[in-house]
């Protein structure tokens, strides 16, 4: 991943930054999948690991540019001069919406940007957004001291406003969208949705069972699952723990097990929450970076990048789960078992949404297919 | 093939052969798409999970960098 794969889900023997002995930086535990090991500092994980599908066997061709890589790995293809595809979150929001009239078919936590965004699918396959789950979601949330009536009064004048700008555009297809997406918004930013972010609502323990800042916006997936959200995209990157975050090049590696750990606390309690919710069987959870980092050390003692073999974890989702999918080598450089191309992991995330992965979208008159000939992986389905 | 060009081929003979060869064709180009179905054909049931959440492990620049802020994305 942007983490290291022999470093988090797939450990090989250990290696010697120091020394420049290619392999895993941690030492590796065993599992609830009997045979399967994964770091030490996944302990957590490790303990639950049944419930979760490890795809060791991802690769595409991108390995220098971290946003050519990031838009792969939301969009499923690489980035082209004539059509803006949309990510994975606007395609499940197309296709499938939100699952209550109260909340946003797609909630980004995490810096906005075009890799995120719907494409030609057009803002009503947009994201609703925040970066920080003390803030709430931006656009959405009341500045301090507007009441009810003061925001009536503003929703009214803004309505006059679009109304006329409406006539004088009417049959513009994209003004129709945004303007639809306006009303969404506003519909949003009322009570029932924003009660969502009120995570001191939750009993302390279990929100100091998800642990920090990543913990939190974890928790508060789950509670805008509950209320209706469909695709949450939730942004572990946490720069200020370890100077670089997932990035590990040069001093990087040495603070990197604060990061697995955080993740380690964060997406087990997740998992055993939903469960407990009898939410984990409806849904998803799935793992993903941009690529993953090579076994040999660099000259810094960090890492630099691979995307011919790493790893994505799936968890719940009804899935066959407990079963490792695909093989890397003795240090984890190249596949030996069941390769995993992008479409096919995006066709096995849409198939288990209940989405053919083969429909086709258009781009104004141009067919566009949800995935570039993707096949969801058997495996996870029988 | 060599039929078409001979001076006595009658418009019948003409045709009977262009009927045939656009049978074939049809009838090839039905059994290639059936093939091409069945290969990409997905033979086994669809998940019904009504959310997703993904978790992003971004290792890109850093936004604090870029963005010019301390918080993380």
């Amino acid at each position: 991943m942007a983490p290291c794969h022999v470093d988090t889900w797939d450990p090989k023997k250990k290696g010697d930054a120091k020394a420049k002995k290619a392999g895993s930086y941690y030492d590796p535990i065993d599992t609830a999948i009997d045979g399967v090991q994964v770091c030490e500092h996944l302990p957590k994980c490790a303990g639950i690991l049944d419930r979760f599908n490890p795809i060791r066997s991802v690769h595409h061709d991108v390995i220098n540019e971290h946003a050519a890589a990031t838009y792969r790995m939301h969009t499923g293809r690489a980035t082209s001069g004539t059509i803006e595809y949309p990510s994975i979150g606007s395609i499940v929001a197309d296709q499938r919406g939100a699952a209550s009239d109260n909340a946003p078919a797609y909630v980004l936590i995490g810096y906005p940007n075009v890799t995120r965004g719907p494409g030609f699918l057009g803002a009503k396959a947009g994201y609703v957004y925040l970066t920080s789950t003390n803030e709430g979601p931006n656009g959405l949330s009341r500045f301090p001291g507007i009441n009810d009536e003061r925001q009536n009064r503003r929703e009214r004048l803004l309505s006059r406003v679009r109304d006329i700008y409406k006539k004088r555009t009417a049959g513009d297809r994209k003004i129709a969208n945004y303007d639809s997406t306006i009303e969404d918004a506003l519909r949003l930013s009322g009570p029932e949705f924003i009660k969502a972010f009120e995570l001191d609502r939750e009993p302390a323990d279990l929100r100091a069972r998800y642990g920090g800042e990543f913990g939190q916006r974890c928790l508060l997936s789950r509670r805008l699952i509950e209320r209706g959200v469909r695709f949450i995209e939730c942004s572990h990157n946490l720069n200020f723990v370890n100077g670089t975050g997932w990035d590990t090049h040069n001093e990087g590696q040495l603070n990197q097990h604060l990061l697995i750990q955080e993740l380690d606390s964060a997406i087990s309690t997740l998992v055993l929450d939903l469960e407990e919710k009898k939410l984990l069987d409806r849904t998803l959870i799935v793992v993903s970076t941009e690529f993953g980092r090579p076994p040999e050390f660099d000259g810094g003692g960090g890492r630099g990048h691979q995307s011919k073999a790493f790893s994505v974890v799936l968890a719940g989702g009804g899935l066959q789960t407990g079963k490792v999918i695909g093989e890397t080598d003795e240090l984890g450089k190249s596949i030996v078992k069941q390769p995993v191309s992008v479409p096919d992991l995006f066709a096995s995330i849409h198939w288990s949404m209940g989405i053919n992965p083969a429909e086709e979208l258009y781009d104004g008159d141009r067919p566009v297919p949800i995935t570039d000939g993707g096949k969801p992986i058997k495996e996870l389905f029988v | 093939m060599s039929n078409f060009y001979q001076p006595d081929t009658t418009r019948r003979d003409f045709l009977q052969v262009a009927g045939a060869t656009a049978g074939a064709t049809l009838a090839s180009s039905k059994l290639l798409a059936a093939e091409s179905e069945d290969t990409h054909a997905i033979n086994f049931p669809k998940g019904k999970v009504d959310h997703c959440v993904m978790i992003w492990l971004g290792g890109g620049a850093l936004p604090r960098r870029h963005m010019g802020s301390q918080k993380e994305g």
